[in-house]
């Protein structure tokens, strides 16, 4: 008589992508050795598959969790060629949904994961991702708003309107780490000789990353920078829901707490490259005879340098000393090591010169975000200009929208390919210079203004 | 099944192994189309040539075979599945149409000699229905009911136990 445990193991290797989830396959092989010895030869990608079945509850925050799960696999298929990477950048434009999307399904890029990085995962919730979130929470979050007395009146030192989600924004710095930061190894290794260079992203995929990866409602189309309307750019519900992710997070990556998280780490790599304190705060002038360390700049590389080592880097700020792995310590002091031979920054170059915007040939996070909300700048000067996404010409039509025939896109397709052109920012007709008629220009009929919604969110938070 | 009624291009399959009660070798016959549903038979009848082939079925137990050939016949006009489905390790679909659940609601025994059957006469489409329902038997049940079902012994150790749980503490969430 024939039993399931008759049929031959290249049959009973068929079953588990016939399955609905990952708890049954998990199920199924916790039964007996026979199944058990099959399943654990299941492909990753049948396995991610199934993850991604029970992903909202096992792995949230869904689809952060799973994405940054395989983050590495997808970095090292997009660095393979020009292609790859070509269409990464697209992935990115569809958002982290758009991203997910591209992960479970793309062939060619043929993601997967395995129990054993799954467990690592889950380990890695508890020793990492959780501090973390707690931390960032403590910097930009409602513990932040909550924990301090007299939090506008002098009760942190820098105050401000944000609204952070803490499991998303690490998360998002996460993944940044595990796609950028090979890139910024490459940079270090071999500063000066391109040719000899391991394979890195250039800006323009680094910036893709950041606009639609972490979105916000100030990131749009300036001289120099298009927004494509797609992904959390797409017109109508998603973009009159958009996040301040981008503004919560150069806040994080630049704020005191974050670097003084970051003094202890760098300490326990090596001698610090100027003294703890030597770093300016965001925004605040030289005063004058002043110059800064000179130091400073190998310090905030070198933090980026861990920071875009990935889960490793975040073990130097989450895990116990002792329990930091020497290959973690070893790879932080190579990337020291590498910083203090260097002679000068890496050289940026202007987003386009009207507006000063600065990016880094090298992986920079906190000025890559900063590229892409430079329209906060102006906000906060009172002077918005482009204020539009790729689709946001006088006359666009729903169907001209939907079927991709709009004129305007296919330049700003263009301009982003090329990375030099002005995205439609100078289209400004009818933007009155208010920074709340440009935030909703297109959408003023019947959605909150977003400045609106996050001073709420806000006020929710402290119980206002 | 095809034995009342008139066989155009019909084929012959000769089960080594014939089906138990009285056998009658005019219930083997098919229509080419049906046979050809099978890579294996499809193969062997290319390199056969001709009409009227008789092919010697071994490995298949009679009964087993008029099963599987009553589905080649039910899906003889569907369109050939394509390589590229087969070696996609992406997650198929649990859905299983309304016909092949009937199709397939038989005991335990005779699911496993279709499914055997249909992987040894390399009939895709029929080992994809029979995973799925095998699959679905499956869905949704702990260890210990995919155990009952099955009649699968539990041949862990206790250590072996200890270790599965640890390594399934994830899910345990």
């Amino acid at each position: 008589m024939s039993t399931l445990l008759d049929l031959p193991t290249e049959i009973l290797a068929l079953l588990p992508r016939h399955f609905n989830n990952i708890e049954t396959f998990v199920n199924a092989s916790s039964t007996c050795r026979r199944l058990r010895s099959v399943f654990a030869n299941a492909l990753p990608s049948t396995i991610l598959s199934l993850a991604a079945a029970s992903a909202p509850i096992f792995f949230s925050p869904h689809p952060y969790f799973l994405v940054t799960a395989i983050a590495s696999q997808l970095r090292d298929w997009a660095l393979g060629n020009e292609e790859n990477t070509r269409r990464l950048r697209e992935a990115f434009q569809g958002g982290i949904e758009g991203l997910y999307e591209f992960c479970l399904n793309d062939r060619d890029l043929n993601a997967g994961i395995t129990m054993d990085r799954i467990r690592v995962m889950y380990e890695a919730r508890f020793a990492i991702i959780n501090p973390l979130s707690d931390k960032i929470d403590k910097m930009a979050g409602s513990q932040w708003y909550q924990s301090v007395p007299n939090f506008w009146d002098g009760g942190v030192s820098e105050p401000g309107t944000l609204y952070t989600e803490p499991d998303r924004a690490a998360f998002q710095i996460l993944t940044y780490g595990e796609l950028f930061g090979s890139s910024l190894c490459a940079f270090l290794e071999h500063p000066h000789n391109a040719e000899k260079r391991q394979p890195a992203f250039d800006v323009d995929t680094r910036l893709d990353y950041v606009k639609y990866i972490i979105p916000d409602w100030i990131c749009r189309c300036y001289p120099g920078f298009g927004v494509l309307p797609t992904g959390p750019y797409t017109k109508g519900e998603k973009r009159k829901n958009l996040p301040a992710d981008q503004i919560s997070m150069r806040h994080i990556l630049t704020c005191r707490r974050w670097r003084r998280m970051w003094i202890e780490a760098m300490e326990m790599v090596g001698p610090l490259f100027a003294p703890r304190d030597a770093e300016r705060d965001e925004f605040e002038p030289l005063q004058e005879g002043q110059q800064d360390h000179p130091g400073v700049w190998k310090l905030k590389l070198f933090r980026d340098g861990l920071i875009t080592m990935g889960m490793q880097g975040f073990m130097l700020v989450t895990v116990p000393k002792e329990k930091i792995p020497a290959k973690v310590l070893e790879k932080a002091r190579r990337i020291r090591g590498w910083i203090e031979a260097l002679e000068e920054p890496f050289p940026k170059h202007f987003i386009h010169e009207r507006l000063w915007e600065q990016v880094s040939i090298a992986p920079d996070p906190s000025t890559d975000i900063y590229v892409c909300m430079a329209p906060y700048r102006l906000f906060r000067l009172g002077n918005v200009e482009g204020g539009d996404y790729g689709d946001d010409s006088e006359g666009d039509t729903e169907d001209e929208e939907e079927d991709g025939d709009d004129d305007d896109d296919e330049e700003e397709d263009d301009e982003e390919e090329d990375g030099d052109g002005d995205g439609d920012g100078d289209d400004n007709a009818g933007n009155t210079g208010n920074p709340r008629d440009a935030v909703d220009d297109d959408d003023n009929d019947n959605a909150d203004n977003p400045v609106d919604d996050i001073e709420r969110r806000v006020r929710e938070m402290q119980g206002m | 099944m095809a034995t009342s009624k008139q066989i155009k291009d019909p084929v012959k399959l000769i089960p080594t192994i014939p089906p138990s009660g009285e056998f009658d070798i005019a219930n083997f016959t098919f229509e080419r189309k049906a046979v050809e549903r099978s890579i294996l038979l499809k193969n062997m009848l290319e390199d056969l040539g001709g009409t009227n082939t008789e092919i010697p079925i071994p490995n298949v137990k009679g009964d087993v075979l008029l099963k599987v050939m009553d589905w080649c016949d039910h899906h003889m006009n569907d369109p050939p599945t394509t390589g590229d489905e087969d070696n996609d390790s992406r997650r198929k679909t649990t859905d299983i149409e309304e016909w092949d659940q009937n199709f397939l609601q038989v005991d335990q025994e005779m699911l496993f000699e279709i499914i055997l059957a249909a992987n040894y006469l390399d009939i895709k489409a029929l080992l994809d229905i029979g995973c799925k329902t095998v699959a679905n038997m499956i869905k949704g049940k702990s260890p210990e009911e995919i155990r009952k079902t099955f009649n699968i012994q539990n041949d862990f150790t206790p250590e072996e136990e200890a270790q599965i749980r640890a390594e399934n503490e994830w899910a345990e969430e």
